[in-house]
């Protein structure tokens, strides 16, 4: 009873496969983790009913790709650390030391400081930037939405968005360095 | 800031400092997620991402945070209680996401990932206690039935719905949202609605799902897209934590639904397999020797009480029960 792909969005995807695994490949540094995002957008748009509406398709198969591969660095952390893929990429690709098995009570401790200080870093924002990054982030408004809202142009929101990962990443990475 | 100017930028990259980099890494993540991404906005990072691993690396950090941020987000109400049949509901948000990994045992991992990747949705937990069941209807309409002595942590977000079965028996019927879909992880594997009726039982190491309309996807963790099941409408789907594989089986699905009617149903089962899953209501736990335990069962049983469901048992089978202070134990009838 599953509907085949709509024609047009697996049109598109066979035609920007290589585009969306290369960037995947680039991203992940690891091959079998790309095909395997890629075969679960295969599957996901598969698993769509007919005619269902996609403006932008290479956007909305880069976004569906992209949710697949947060998915898995959220919740799939685990069971991807059996096969050792994951963990070996970030390990050296963050190039930060390794924990043992079990949390600590520091680091603990260390997850509930890093949540007061991301609110203490987000209240640090410029008012208008705190504003457009509250919408976005808490609201769940998309850049285009928030653009609408509040009358401005998409290219400013994404200026002030980017300000705010900006100081968060300084105020929340002070490990990451030369 | 346009792919023009961050292709500008990409070729300074050698005197850049880590500072830079990290200002790069933020407006692409922010680029990349904007609504009209474009094809050349993805090659272009793409090209930025293989020219070194210090922007792979920055780029890490960029996201991490971003979906830090969103976790942040307050909690919202996401849930109508309209309650429960027994006393005692209880909701209580989850505290973290500790318990789960700890008892995982990362193999390795890096702090960032622990801290960043680990922090938890805002989650509600679900328990029943022994003998306990309730009914629960989500914020979109979607109906969960929780039997004896279950946990079930749920997490409504924007773009998904995430239910995690740490133990026991929930029925589910699902409000359909292709824009929102539904996933329930029980252990190593993930049941993705498809717009239907199932109930998911996982007791010790075994899981099974049954189908009673529509349908349902299942994958394992380690190999999401090798290993997709589909159940229909009238299957069964059986596994065990940590093998590979599920077996699918045509089923009366009555049957696996037949703990909402206060009754539970065995067919040719072995007794140790019947105490195990009894073990589930009992308040004090049934222990039953070598020789009972191979005793096959077919009945329906009451649930009513630990006492309904000793007596019947020994009605219908040649055992005796015997109370101590901890177990009730069955013993083979001389």
């Amino acid at each position: 009873m599953r509907a085949e792909p709509s024609p047009p969005l697996l049109t598109t995807y066979l035609e920007k496969r290589t585009m969306i695994l290369r960037y995947f490949m680039a991203r992940t540094r690891d091959a079998t983790i790309a095909e395997d995002i890629l075969q679960e957008l295969y599957l996901k748009i598969a698993a769509l009913p007919e005619g269902y509406d996609v403006e932008n398709e290479t956007a909305f198969l880069f976004r569906t790709a992209q949710n697949i591969w947060l998915n898995m660095i959220r919740g799939k952390t685990r069971a991807l650390s059996r096969e050792g893929q994951w963990l070996d990429t970030s390990t050296h690709s963050v190039g930060m030391e390794t924990v043992a098995d079990t949390p600590s009570a520091e680091t603990v401790v260390g997850d509930r400081q890093q949540v007061a200080l991301m609110q203490a870093a987000v209240k640090e924002l410029p008012d208008k930037t705190q504003r457009i990054f509250r919408l976005h982030k808490f609201d769940g408004l998309n850049q285009a939405e928030v653009a609408a809202k509040i009358g401005m142009s998409k290219s400013s929101v994404e200026k002030h968005l980017s300000s705010a990962l900006k100081h968060l990443m300084a105020r929340l990475n002070p490990r990451s360095g030369p | 800031m346009t792919t023009k100017a961050l292709r500008q930028k990409h070729t300074m990259d050698a005197t850049q400092d880590r500072l830079e980099i990290e200002a790069e890494a933020a407006q692409w993540l922010v680029r990349i997620n904007a609504p009209d991404v474009s094809e050349a906005d993805i090659v272009a990072l793409t090209e930025w991402l293989e020219a070194s691993d210090a922007h792979v690396s920055a780029f890490d950090t960029a996201e991490r945070i971003w979906q830090q941020a969103e976790d942040m987000a307050p909690p919202v109400a996401d849930v109508i209680d309209i309650g429960a049949y027994a006393a005692r509901p209880k909701t209580r948000s989850l505290p973290s996401r500790w318990p789960m990994w700890s008892a995982a045992g990362l193999a390795a991992a890096t702090i960032a990932a622990l801290i960043f990747v680990g922090l938890p949705k805002p989650a509600t937990l679900y328990e029943t206690q022994k003998g306990e069941q309730r009914d629960i209807t989500l914020a979109d309409g979607t109906r969960l039935h929780l039997n004896s002595a279950t946990r079930l942590a749920v997490r409504l977000q924007p773009g998904a719905r995430r239910l995690t079965l740490e133990d026991g028996e929930v029925a589910l019927e699902v409000v359909h949202d292709p824009k929102r879909p539904l996933s329930l992880q029980a252990g190593d594997q993930t049941i993705t609605d498809i717009g239907t009726e199932f109930v998911v039982l996982r007791h010790g190491g075994d899981l099974r799902v049954t189908v009673r309309e529509g349908e349902v996807a299942m994958n394992s963790l380690s190999a999401p897209a090798a290993s997709r099941t589909t159940l229909q409408a009238g299957q069964q789907a059986t596994h065990t934590q940590g093998h590979d594989g599920v077996t699918v089986t045509s089923v009366d699905t009555k049957a696996a639904y037949m703990w909402q009617t206060g009754r539970a149903i065995y067919r040719d089962q072995a007794l140790s397999e019947v105490v195990s899953d009894l073990n589930r209501y009992m308040k004090k736990p049934l222990v039953v020797d070598a020789r009972s335990g191979q005793l096959k069962v077919s009945a329906v049983l009451k649930l009513e009480s630990d006492a309904a469901i000793v007596n019947a048992l020994e009605a219908f089978l040649p055992v005796d029960a015997q109370e101590l202070p901890d177990r009730i134990e069955l013993h083979y009838r001389k």
